[in-house]
């Protein structure tokens, strides 16, 4: 091994092991003061960087580049239906621009559609643990929960991308969210959340009339009917040109029984050439000639009505029984009915034997004398609707309007 | 201001420069005065502002750091471009590229590393150490040159290497080429080489704290006070930079949470530390047997041996594609949980095969960033596992992959410190800090039982350089004064004794020298005769405090080096051994042949017997 040695010609020392003096090797034999070299490293150092800036500048904007075709690639996958071609291409995307939440949020997205549920739900996690309040990282975390059944996680992820950050519009987006999750929870048939959503939406909601008819036919499905016809009012206050929003307070106000206000909304949208309106306002108006109930009518008018629906319901009790093949004979005197067991009676013959039973008394005389009397006659009407229905199927015309009025009535049908 | 005649003892220019003539008093018209008191005034100032070499040296780390940070920058993306180019930018290539790309490029990296660039080979850690050790601080640049070049094809084309220890020696070569230019001083440019050693693994880690640990717990092997402040400036100066220019995020994705579930997952951090401590063992062998056999290989071979293991890498990226290159980016989707347990066990065994076959080809790369691989692979699968099998008591897989890495890096490069702050670092938490030391230290600890020579030591002597182990050092018995001195023998006299009275008290006793304390003073010695010549004179009622000052003895403490000792003692005849406490309160003395005779006991012992042949088997 060499000592150490100085070189003969420009002095400096020679390190150990080197054969050549390194200094005089160079091809700028420079034996600068240690200034000007300071200085020249300072500018060599301004060079590199400027050097290195133009190859990052450019390395960026190859990343960008690569990043954006494939993901243009996942999308195209994605269009064509193939999510799991999809899911190479935006894996492949987000290697080339990593912090791209566009992307990060489509690979979750196509995770979701190629039925990986658990690796979707463990990515956006990852994304939700980064940015918790990013709107749709929880939409899409709540999407998974949806596809898995899991409603208190859907709610709670619902809950967080509405109170979440989104990119823009925040109001129109909540809106939109919380009227998803109405949706959702009236699917899944859980009225009561269903309903605190409702109320918050329609506190919400703008002075719209769509967004005001959507929350009506939403408060329709939950059901409630009250704060139905509420959105619809205002719906139709502010436009009232919405066959849609006439219709819906048709239905709801013919919900809640109050048939004179449902016949003016569903005058009005049976006019648009709704079918379903016509259907249901002929029903109203059949209901509005039949109803006995009516306290603004005469007592005359309301016995005469008890009448009629009385016959109807006994000519409902044959058609029904004739269907099924039944004979109805009424009872000859009270201690054959006696000897009969009822058990082996068919309901049909139950109500039958007390039509027969009651029938001598539904006359206008008997009627006039006993007031109450005419609640008796209407409750047999309508239980025997309510069996003619469950014996021989839904009701139609006057028999339909009688099982309403049934049910209105506090009745089962 | 600082003083121009100290600024002048130590400025840059070591010639006389016009500026720093001295000032005379001006004569003449008063123009002529006032122009010469302004030259005085300006000479003043640009001595004021000349830098010493203390305060150069600090400049010059910062300027290592930023040119070491360029470099890793442009290296990054080097590797990347060469990747895009021979690979395409799709995750995985076609079959026929992913096995002829290394495989050609093998060839070309066998051709250059043989012909062009003969320096590149080998680890640079090593190559750093041997600048440091042996060639005064000096590191080629064409060795710069060549390792930015070819390792960035060889990392590129998915040979299974790192670009860290290439990146540690970008830095140390600028820093050489440097600290040259700037003409320091021999110690200074020694000391340099490491500073720009850090820069450049601080910037490919983007973790300083580690990079500082790992060049002071590898290289140089010492807590250096007066190059620590060199060493943080430089990596702070190239983090800096990669930051500016690639962004603060760590080199590897990680995940937002780590945390330890329940202390009993503290067992399985246990067992990923003896499975981390086996896979080193493993990793370690398969290098240490393989790579002295391809070596001794005829030379012309050594051509085609990169190109073979090209191939063979190719292969197993065939089937794992994930173990070709550096592979942060699957280190990052491992920690992410995205691999099942078995997987995660095939990429650690795989990636372990791929780098040995890498390595020991010749093709110049690092060892790091395969280290972090393999780790991460082995913890994710035990984290795996865990959770498999414990659900309730396992704690984010990401974790195990973090705490894997750290096991690794204290097992298989034996780095214990830097395998702790890495993980720290890296991660951002110090929650974590109870798995990541039981799980290194038994690795560390496994290592150290079944390998004698660590990793980059067993490579320097594979490569017949005899470099200092660090670890060796570290564990060698220091001998202290404790051990070497001997009991007060004579009286101890006082400084305010007069020499008669002081030979009465020493009249009779064997010893030759005596102490005499002084008080705040300190101690000095004086002989029998001494005190019979002071009273012949005539001296004997005057005190011994009116010694002459030559007499006068430095004092040791119990707890110092016999290294300080040989030093203090010099020409004394003894020096006495003081209480740290009360320095005038004596509790031995020392000679110089009790140091001589300390050394021969330690060097006849069996443990030293035992090293010294350690040392002779390399």
């Amino acid at each position: 091994m060499q000592g150490d040695k100085t070189c003969p010609r420009c002095g400096q020392i020679i390190p150990r092991g080197e054969g050549d003096c390194p200094y005089c090797a160079n091809p700028i034999p420079l034996n600068l003061r240690r200034e000007t070299t300071l200085l020249l490293s300072l500018i060599f150092l301004g060079v590199v960087f400027a050097f290195t800036a133009v190859i990052v500048r450019a390395y960026k904007r190859q990343q960008l580049a690569l990043g954006g075709h494939w993901y243009t690639r996942g999308e195209a996958a994605m269009k064509a239906g193939s999510p799991q071609e999809a899911l190479v291409d935006f894996r492949t995307a987000l290697r080339h621009s990593p912090d791209n939440s566009a992307y990060q949020l489509r690979f979750a997205q196509a995770l979701i559609d190629a039925g990986k549920l658990d690796e979707a739900r463990i990515y956006l996690i990852r994304l939700w643990q980064t940015n918790p309040a990013d709107g749709q990282v929880n939409l899409e975390l709540a999407r998974v929960a949806e596809r898995r059944d899991n409603v208190p996680q859907v709610v709670n992820y619902f809950h967080n991308a509405i109170d979440g950050v989104w990119p823009a519009n925040d109001e129109q987006q909540h809106l939109t969210l919380r009227e998803r999750l109405c949706r959702y929870l009236i699917q899944q048939n859980h009225r009561p959340e269903a309903l605190a959503e409702l109320a918050a939406l329609a506190a919400q909601a703008p002075n719209s009339p769509r967004v005001l008819t959507r929350v009506g036919g939403l408060s329709l499905q939950v059901p409630d009917y009250a704060m139905a016809l509420k959105q619809f009012r205002r719906s139709l206050h502010l436009d009232a040109k919405q066959p849609l929003a006439w219709e819906g307070a048709g239905k709801a106000a013919f919900a809640q029984g109050d048939y004179h206000e449902a016949r003016y909304f569903l005058s009005h949208a049976s006019q648009e050439g709704n079918s379903e309106a016509a259907r249901l306002l002929e029903t109203t108006d059949t209901i509005l000639q039949i109803n006995p109930f009516d306290t603004k009518l005469p007592m005359a008018v309301r016995r005469r009505r008890v009448q009629i629906a009385f016959a109807r319901a006994l000519d409902r009790l044959q058609e029904c029984a004739t269907t099924l093949h039944v004979s109805l004979t009424a009872p000859t005197s009270p201690s054959s009915k006696q000897d009969q067991p009822t058990t082996t009676s068919s309901p049909l013959e139950k109500v039958y034997a007390e039509a027969v039973a009651l029938k001598p008394k539904v006359t206008e005389r008997s009627l006039s004398q006993n007031p109450d009397l005419m609640n008796s006659v209407m409750n047999l009407v309508f239980n025997i609707e309510q069996i003619s229905a469950q014996q021989c199927g839904p009701p139609h015309g006057m028999d339909l309007a009688l099982s309403l009025l049934a049910t209105q009535n506090g009745g089962s049908p | 201001m600082q003083d121009p005649k100290v600024a002048s003892a130590g400025s840059l220019t070591e010639t006389q420069s016009p500026a720093a003539a001295p000032e005379t008093t001006p004569r003449g018209s008063a123009p002529q005065r006032w122009r010469a008191r302004l030259s005085s005034i300006v000479a003043h100032i640009i001595q004021g502002l000349a830098l010493r070499e203390g305060n150069l040296f600090l400049l010059l780390a910062v300027i290592i750091g930023l040119v070491s940070g360029l470099l890793v920058v442009c290296f990054r993306i080097a590797i990347d471009w060469t990747h895009l180019w021979l690979f395409g930018s799709g995750l995985t290539a076609s079959p026929l590229r992913t096995l002829l790309v290394p495989t050609l490029a093998g060839l070309l990296i066998g051709v250059l590393v043989m012909k062009v660039f003969r320096g590149v080979r080998g680890s640079g850690v090593n190559q750093t150490k041997a600048a440091v050790y042996i060639y005064d601080g000096y590191i080629p640049f064409r060795t710069v040159i060549g390792k930015f070049l070819i390792c960035a094809l060889a990392i590129g084309t998915g040979q299974s290497l790192g670009p860290e220890d290439p990146s540690l020696q970008f830095g140390a070569g600028v820093a050489s080429a440097l600290g040259r230019r700037l003409k320091f001083s021999r110690e200074k440019i020694r000391m340099i080489a490491p500073v720009g050693a850090v820069a450049g693994l601080a910037a490919a880690f983007n973790a300083p704290i580690s990079a500082s640990i790992f060049v002071l717990e590898e290289v140089i092997g010492q807590w250096n006070a007066g190059v620590l402040g060199a060493i943080i400036l430089a990596a702070v100066s190239s983090v800096v930079v990669l930051h500016i220019f690639l962004g603060p995020e760590p080199i590897f994705r990680l995940p937002t949470s780590f945390r330890l579930a329940h202390p009993a997952e503290l067992f399985a951090y246990a067992i990923l530390g003896v499975i981390g401590g086996f896979s080193s063992l493993l990793f370690y062998r398969l290098l240490a047997v393989l790579r002295p056999k391809l070596k001794a290989l005829p030379s012309r071979t050594q051509y085609f041996q990169p190109a073979a293991a090209g191939l063979l890498v190719g292969m197993i990226g065939l089937a794992f594609p994930q173990v070709m290159g550096a592979g942060y980016y699957y280190i990052g989707v491992a920690m992410h949980g995205d691999y099942v347990w078995h997987i995660l066990a095939l990429l650690a065994i795989f990636k372990i095969l791929a780098t040995t076959f890498s390595f020991v080809s010749g093709t110049p790369g690092g060892m790091f960033a395969p280290t972090m691989f393999v780790g991460a692979m082995i913890g994710g699968s035990v984290g795996a596992l865990e959770r498999h099998f414990f659900p309730h008591l396992a704690g984010p897989v990401g974790t195990y992959a973090l705490v894997g890495i750290g096991v690794l890096f204290a097992g298989f490069l034996r780095a214990p410190m830097t395998s702790v702050f890495m993980v720290l670092e890296v991660s951002g938490n110090y929650s974590i800090i109870l798995p990541v030391m039981v799980a290194n230290t038994i690795a560390y600890l496994i290592s150290r039982r079944y390998i004698d020579v660590p990793l980059f030591d067993l490579f320097s002597r594979q490569d017949g350089i005899d470099l200092p182990s660090m670890e060796e050092q570290r564990e060698e018995l220091a001998l202290r004064v404790e051990d070497a001195m001997q009991p007060v023998m004579g009286p101890v006299l006082n400084g305010r004794q007069t020499f008669a009275d002081a030979l009465q008290a020493v009249n009779g006793v064997p010893e030759q020298h005596f102490l005499v304390s002084l008080g705040s003073r300190g101690w000095s010695a004086i002989t029998q005769e001494m005190l019979q010549w002071q009273a012949d004179e005539g001296k004997g009622n005057e005190t011994l405090s009116t010694l002459p000052a030559n007499t006068r003895l430095p004092w040791l403490h119990p707890d110092q080096t016999l290294d300080v000792a040989l030093r203090i003692i010099g020409d004394k005849p003894l020096v006495p051994v003081v209480s740290r406490d009360n320095f005038t309160k004596v509790e031995g003395v020392i000679t110089l042949n009790d140091i001589l005779r300390s050394y021969r006991k330690q060097f006849a012992s069996p443990l030293h017997t035992n090293l010294a042949h350690s040392h002779v088997k390399k």
